[in-house]
């Protein structure tokens, strides 16, 4: 796992300031972050540093790299915007969501966000590099920034042409083609609409969201997408509340929704409010892979592409596996000790640290082809 | 008492004390005995009957407000069944000539001797034609070859693929050649132009020697000549590039099982179990007389075959329980113009026939050579596209071509799988609406798609099978 915030001690920082992590290391435990709007050098260190004009000591350099983009406050907290040595860069766009998920793991709050983070992505867009092929959007639920997306997007766009974007949203908003003007400046091959759908039927899906009405939005929103011809990957998380129905909505999928690009059934992540629900939620793996084997072969057999999304191979029956992709990000993915002894430990996910102590029981390290 | 709302949806019983119940998109859902009465005296809970009331909601069975709020996507669904009306015409028949080498008591044209050339389509009624079919507004053409026997006229068929080919550089159709024949004359020539040309190959094949032969009566041994013909073709195109069709007569009831081994013999990995229709030159004679019930017996010995067959681990397909299967089992529907509504006569095909005329389908040209111009849309010579296509008789027909406005279709469960045919209710019943309680078409696909889905039903393992059959 590695750590994308740090708290330290502030020196002279009256506002958020966004910057690059410069090439010039004066000394190994100095860093400088070249400010974007005006120029300043901002010091981070690990130990206070004498003549520091602007800066926070007290952090963890090691885990920046020039070239990473950070974001300086004037309480001190440092974090981690972008990752130039990871592919898994994701744009969190707001704190507030339309719907309140049984097991979200990055829970919602009411807090008047949106134009702040807009302005720190503004402005990180223009730091990132322009080989970078895919980038993330998330929240919270991003469309509920509206204008603010769009503008975003369309700086992205102008500025890198062939990036590969995903945007994680419930489509809720999108139900209404109205809101579709915002989304003008998306070009619709290079964005993938990455929506949640966890039941076949309004009750499965509402009681997970949590949010009447839901079901029948994000199906609306679904299909304006495909009417205006954006790509859609649907992401489902097989949980209690689903499990049962879990085969049906894959043929609700393929009968109302054969146009999707793909099908992702994801693994739980145990933190937020999914740690709060755990009872209500958790499965175990041997249950699971029952209803996710039924699940998959209807879609694979009707032509439908599917994968796994954080799943471990040894807890996944083996003619699964080849499903799995390693989706866990990098910076909260962790292995055990024995998986060392795993020969498929280099085409695993991992684990979520979050979800460390729950798995833990049922990770057994494969150690001949024949395990099934 | 649950509020909750009905959508249309018709039902019929199944043998095995379940109720079948179908709706408007092609959803269907098997469900106990007594169930439709409860789910219409409103006797459905959420809570009690929970995964039954989900399933409902989820099939578009039922719905919580007046109108169901995927009221969207259930236009959608009902589009996408009813996909080929949107395409219009795309297959596109030409019977190049009417000699023909065999004498085959079911054939439904009036075959001519081989000798007669005044039988085959002239230069100008195929220049005619191949303009009409050009102006169809699909985009995708099949043209097919019949007769007669069309290898007799093999300068013909070359003359019309490369006008077809000249002309098309302006229209920028894709289109699939298809010529029909039963192989005696092919040759090394002929083949390697069909493969130069990626021209698809449907040959005769009624069964084992002695029922072919019975069937198909030729001067020489024609199994013989058809099976050499099609070893050559299979190695020349490749297998998937030539497919055999098979007619049930009398003499076939009997043979269902070696007809199925003759063609896995043969290396064909499908076989279309096809009855003759009940009308036209076919019933000259007695030999060729069989009932409704009689063929369905020999479809259901058949198909039972196939699915052991399947089970063992060979897939083997059946292909009229294929098209009804991909209609039952995937949203969409494949181009099978005999079982569409609206139905696929003008819609989906039409046929040119060697003397410049254009009828609706092919049973329409056998009752145009039996000098009966019901189905006669116009001649390639003196009428123009809109005539023919959009003109009174094609709009006379078209009262004529949905199932959904037909007495008796209006209340069968399986109206969007079935079809429309007023060529054989004409042929049979003497009008174009016909009469469903003694009409051979509903009689046959009713017990074919009653038994699809009381095989569905019984066992999972055929499920499977069938499943393998259509999806993807």
């Amino acid at each position: 796992m590695i750590p994308l915030q740090f708290k330290g001690t502030p020196i002279n920082i009256s506002n958020p300031v966004v910057g690059i992590i410069s090439n010039d290391i004066l000394k190994k435990e100095i860093l400088y972050v070249s400010s974007f709007r005006n120029d300043e050098k901002i010091i981070l260190s690990a130990k206070a540093v004498s003549n520091m004009n602007m800066g926070v000591f007290g952090i963890p350099i090691d885990n920046l790299s020039p070239g990473d983009v950070v974001v300086t406050y004037p309480d001190g907290v440092v974090e981690t915007l972008f990752r130039i040595n990871s592919e898994d860069n994701t744009i969190f766009m707001t704190n507030n969501c339309n719907q309140n998920c049984i097991m979200c793991c990055q829970p919602p709050q009411r807090v008047n966000d949106i134009k702040h983070f807009f302005d720190i992505n503004y402005t990180l867009i223009d730091l990132i590099p322009l080989s970078t092929k895919q980038l993330g959007i998330s929240g919270g639920e991003p469309t509920l920034c509206g204008k603010y997306l769009s503008l975003l997007f369309e700086k992205l766009f102008n500025r890198i042409q062939d990036i590969n974007v995903f945007i994680l949203t419930n489509a809720v908003l999108l139900s209404d083609i109205k809101y579709f003007k915002h989304l003008k400046s998306f070009p619709k091959d290079k964005v993938l609409f990455s929506i949640p759908l966890y039941g076949d039927n309004s009750y499965t899906h509402d009681s997970i969201v949590r949010t009447k009405g839901s079901f029948y939005k994000t199906i609306k929103g679904i299909y304006n997408l495909f009417k205006e011809g954006y790509r859609v990957e649907l992401r489902v998380i097989p949980q209690k509340l689903n499990l049962i129905r879990l085969e049906k909505l894959s043929q609700f999928i393929y009968k109302n929704l054969t146009f999707v690009e793909n099908v992702a059934f994801m693994g739980l992540e145990n933190i937020g409010k999914a740690q709060t629900n755990i009872e209500e939620i958790w499965i175990s793996p041997q249950i699971l892979s029952t209803h996710l084997i039924k699940a998959t072969d209807f879609l694979r057999m009707s032509g439908i592409n599917c994968s796994l999304y954080n799943y471990q191979n040894c807890i996944l029956p083996k003619r699964l596996r080849h499903l799995s992709l390693q989706t866990i990000s990098d910076w909260k993915m962790e292995y055990l000790p024995e998986c060392s002894t795993c020969i498929e430990k280099n085409i695993c996910g991992g684990i979520f640290n979050s979800s460390l102590n729950l798995i833990k029981q049922y990770i057994e390290p494969i150690k001949d082809e024949n395990h099934s | 008492m649950s509020k909750y709302y009905l959508m249309p949806f018709n039902f019929c019983r199944l043998s095995n004390s379940n109720e079948l119940i179908i709706n408007t998109i092609g959803d269907y859902l098997i469900l106990p005995n007594g169930t439709v009465k409860d789910i219409i005296k409103r006797n459905i809970q959420k809570k009690k009957d929970s995964e039954l009331y989900l399933d409902l909601l989820s099939n578009f069975f039922i719905s919580e407000t007046p109108i169901n709020p995927l009221i969207d996507a259930m236009a959608i669904r009902y589009r996408t069944k009813k996909e080929s009306i949107s395409n219009f015409t795309g297959l596109h028949i030409f019977a190049i000539t009417l000699r023909c080498d065999h004498k085959c008591d079911y054939c439904q044209v009036s075959r001519q001797s081989q000798d007669f050339k005044e039988f085959d389509m002239s230069l100008e009624v195929i220049e005619k034609s191949i303009d009409l079919m050009l102006k169809s507004p699909n985009d995708c053409l099949t043209m097919e070859f019949q007769g007669g026997e069309p290898l007799l006229v093999f300068d013909k068929i070359k003359q019309s693929i490369e006008m077809t080919k000249l002309k098309n550089s302006v229209t920028n159709k894709k289109i699939t050649y298809v010529i029909c024949t039963n192989l005696t004359h092919i040759n090394n020539e002929i083949l390697r132009y069909c493969k130069d040309n990626s021209i698809l190959i449907s040959c005769s094949l009624d069964g084992p020697e002695f029922l072919h032969n019975y069937n198909r009566i030729y001067s020489n041994n024609s199994y013989k000549s058809t099976i050499a013909g099609l070893r050559l073709a299979q190695q020349f195109l490749g297998e998937d590039r030539i497919s055999a069709l098979m007619t049930t007569t009398t003499k076939s009831l009997t043979f269902p099982l070696e007809i199925i081994d003759e063609y896995r013999k043969n290396g064909l990995k499908n076989i279309f179990l096809r009855s003759i229709n009940p009308y036209g030159y076919a019933l000259r004679t007695q030999k060729n007389r069989y009932t409704t019930k009689q063929f369905v017996d020999f479809y259901k010995k058949a198909l039972n075959y196939i699915i052991s067959i399947n089970l063992r681990g060979e897939f083997f397909v059946e292909d009229y329980a294929k098209i009804i299967l991909t209609k039952i089992l995937t949203p969409f529907s494949l181009n099978y113009v005999d079982l569409q509504s609206p139905s696929g006569i003008i819609t989906g095909v039409v046929v040119y026939n060697r003397d410049g005329n254009v009828y609706a389908s092919d049973e329409s040209r056998m009752l145009g050579e039996m000098g009966d111009g019901k189905f006669l849309l116009g001649n390639v010579i003196t009428d123009n596209y809109e005539s023919i296509f959009y003109g009174s008789k094609s709009s006379m027909l078209s009262k004529y071509m949905c199932n959904e406005a037909l007495a008796g279709c209006n209340r069968c469960p399986f109206q969007i799988y079935c079809g429309a045919d007023p060529v054989h209710n004409y042929a049979t019943q003497g009008d174009l609406y016909g009469r469903r309680y003694s009409n051979a078409f509903c009689e046959r696909n009713k017990a074919i798609l009653t038994f699809l889905f009381e095989l569905m039903n019984q066992d999972n393992d055929v499920f499977e099978i069938f499943k393998s059959w259509v999806l993807n």
